[in-house]
């Protein structure tokens, strides 16, 4: 609270001193009126009044979209090579390949296979964030307690089973942590999908506003994304807790 | 001397007409390190009747353990045979369960809930499973830790948890590897006590490994000895003090010296 607090003081006191000009640096009070005019505004007052809604929807089903093909192929194809050492071989070099590339150059091509809009976003979002969940996965299945996989078999317990009922328990934090880390790239890589010239999106407000030169709006749609980002996380965890026992009793 | 003779006596021969619950067949282990094998268990054969108590006890690094992992059917021998009551062991099972030398429960399921665990996989019959469970929370004294996670309670009655949740299967045969190995001597105490007051209840085959000739004495019908480099067993005691055994008896001492020199 003391940073925050203290960042908001010398903003407060730079504007109204006059150090720095106002069309670079808005004071809090500017800003927190664009925001509700861009939350509640009618369109009549201003380019972004009463954007809000739409922009966040579609973005929240891009990053939607994008995380959850991440997680569909990160899952479980971490989970398997993390368990299954001719999958990791198969799979190791490429990835890792794929991955040295920084995502930022996919952008060019995705822009060439998918065209402006929700399809680049959602590649990129996916691509981006599969990797972390990818990872994750794996290391968390290859380090859960052969002890438990071998109390499951005595147990009677087969292998199918044993994923479900032991290895993903077990390797549930990491697997925790892969998804987050997931999740937190997916709202990086969205903004970066809606600078390419979307019309809609928070990523887009953020662009549309340096064209149109407003700061405040910037400010308006940066403290958005950390704000739904934060949200967002915590769904997630919540969500998580709730559908898994582990996820709620292990650290 | 007499007394002592008849307390102890090598079992070479065993003429019981009965099947054994458990039965090794010139066993034998090689591992390799870097090319170089590395002979861990060399021509081991024994046979164990249902209902006996048997330990094992060796030299740390004789090949204990991976003997009980070619009986629990998580390791294939190099050679040689086991049958449990005249079925060849291929894989893990319900019929032999292990009790691990360390903490080997499921961190995300409560005390019941691992007690549970094995009994859900096989029984359809909800009600029936949860009175087992709930007899078997008895008998090892942990009804009122039942909601507990295994994080919460102490060395002793995570073991106690270990113990319940395979005697809860009712296997043909109870393998267990130094599970009191870690617990002070206190708790090791009652853990021994407990188990053989579960033993006299419930009469599984119990293949007990150990290191301490005090453990093997308390529990034994019968102890295996085995050396190291290559692992074998080397002498078959039949242990026949009188139950329940003091631990500071005469013939409990004269017992221990005696077979202190053999090894
Ligand atoms: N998976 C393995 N690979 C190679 N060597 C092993 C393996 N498991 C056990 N050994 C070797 O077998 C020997 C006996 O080990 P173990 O059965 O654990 O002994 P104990 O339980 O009697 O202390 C040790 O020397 C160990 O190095
Ligand atoms: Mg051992």
């Amino acid at each position: 609270m003391i940073i925050p607090a203290t960042v908001l003081g010398v903003w407060t006191v730079v504007g109204t001193v006059g150090i720095a000009p106002a069309y670079l640096l808005p004071s809090p009070v500017a800003i927190v009126k664009s925001a509700y005019l861009y939350f509640a505004g009618n369109p009549d007052q201003g380019p972004f009044a009463g954007r809000f809604f739409n922009d966040v929807g579609v973005s929240l089903l891009r990053v939607g979209l994008g995380f959850f093909l991440a997680s569909l192929l990160g899952l479980p194809l971490g989970i398997m090579s993390g368990r299954v050492p001719v999958i990791h071989q198969l799979l190791s070099g490429s990835i890792n390949a794929v991955r040295a590339v920084p995502g930022i150059s996919w952008l060019p091509l995705a822009l060439v296979w998918f065209g402006i809009g929700l399809k680049t976003t959602v590649f990129l979002v996916a691509l981006a964030a599969f990797f972390p969940i990818y990872l994750n996965a794996a290391s968390g299945a290859r380090q859960v307690n052969p002890i438990w996989l071998q109390s499951g078999a005595m147990m009677g317990v087969d292998s199918l089973r044993g994923t479900f009922l032991i290895l993903i328990p077990a390797a549930m934090p990491q697997l925790i942590t892969g998804l987050r880390l997931g999740l937190g790239i997916s709202w990086a890589y969205l903004v970066l999908g809606e600078l390419t010239g979307v019309p809609d999106g928070i990523g887009a407000v953020i662009m549309d506003a340096r064209m149109a030169g407003r700061i405040d709006m910037i400010m308006v749609g940066i403290i958005l994304i950390a704000l739904i980002g934060r949200l967002s996380d915590k769904l997630l965890v919540a969500g998580l807790r709730m559908f898994s026992k582990s996820a709620r009793r292990m650290k | 001397m007499k007394p002592l003779l008849k307390t102890i006596r090598s079992v070479s021969v065993r003429t019981e007409s009965q099947l054994p619950a458990l039965s090794a067949r010139r066993l034998s282990a090689v591992f390799h390190n870097e090319g170089r094998p590395n002979i861990v268990l060399a021509d081991i054969s024994f046979d164990i009747f249902p209902g006996q108590l048997i330990c094992l006890i060796g030299p740390s690094g004789c090949g204990k353990t991976t003997l009980l992992s070619m009986i629990a059917g998580f390791l294939k021998p190099t050679g040689g045979e086991i049958h449990v009551n005249g079925r060849p062991v291929s894989r893990p099972g319900p019929d032999r369960c292990v009790v691990f030398q360390q903490d080997a429960l499921f961190p995300w399921l409560t005390v019941e809930e691992n007690i549970a665990f094995g009994l859900k996989r096989r029984s359809r019959n909800r009600k029936e499973s949860r009175q087992a469970v709930t007899r078997i929370l008895d008998l090892v004294g942990l009804l009122p830790f039942r909601n507990y996670l295994p994080d919460a309670i102490s060395g002793g009655m995570k073991q106690r948890v270990a113990l319940a949740r395979v005697l809860v299967l009712r296997p043909e045969i109870l393998l267990m590897d130094e599970p009191f190995g870690a617990l002070d001597a206190q708790s090791r105490e009652d853990m021994q006590d407990l188990l053989l007051e579960l033993w006299g209840k419930l009469k599984p085959t119990i293949f007990f490994v150990t290191h301490d000739l005090s453990e093997a004495i308390v529990l034994a019908d019968r102890i295996m000895l085995m050396d190291k480099a290559p692992g074998r067993i080397v002498s078959d005691i039949a242990v026949n003090l009188p139950r329940p055994r003091k631990r500071e008896s005469d013939q409990f001492h004269l017992l221990y010296k005696t077979i202190r020199q053999r090894f």
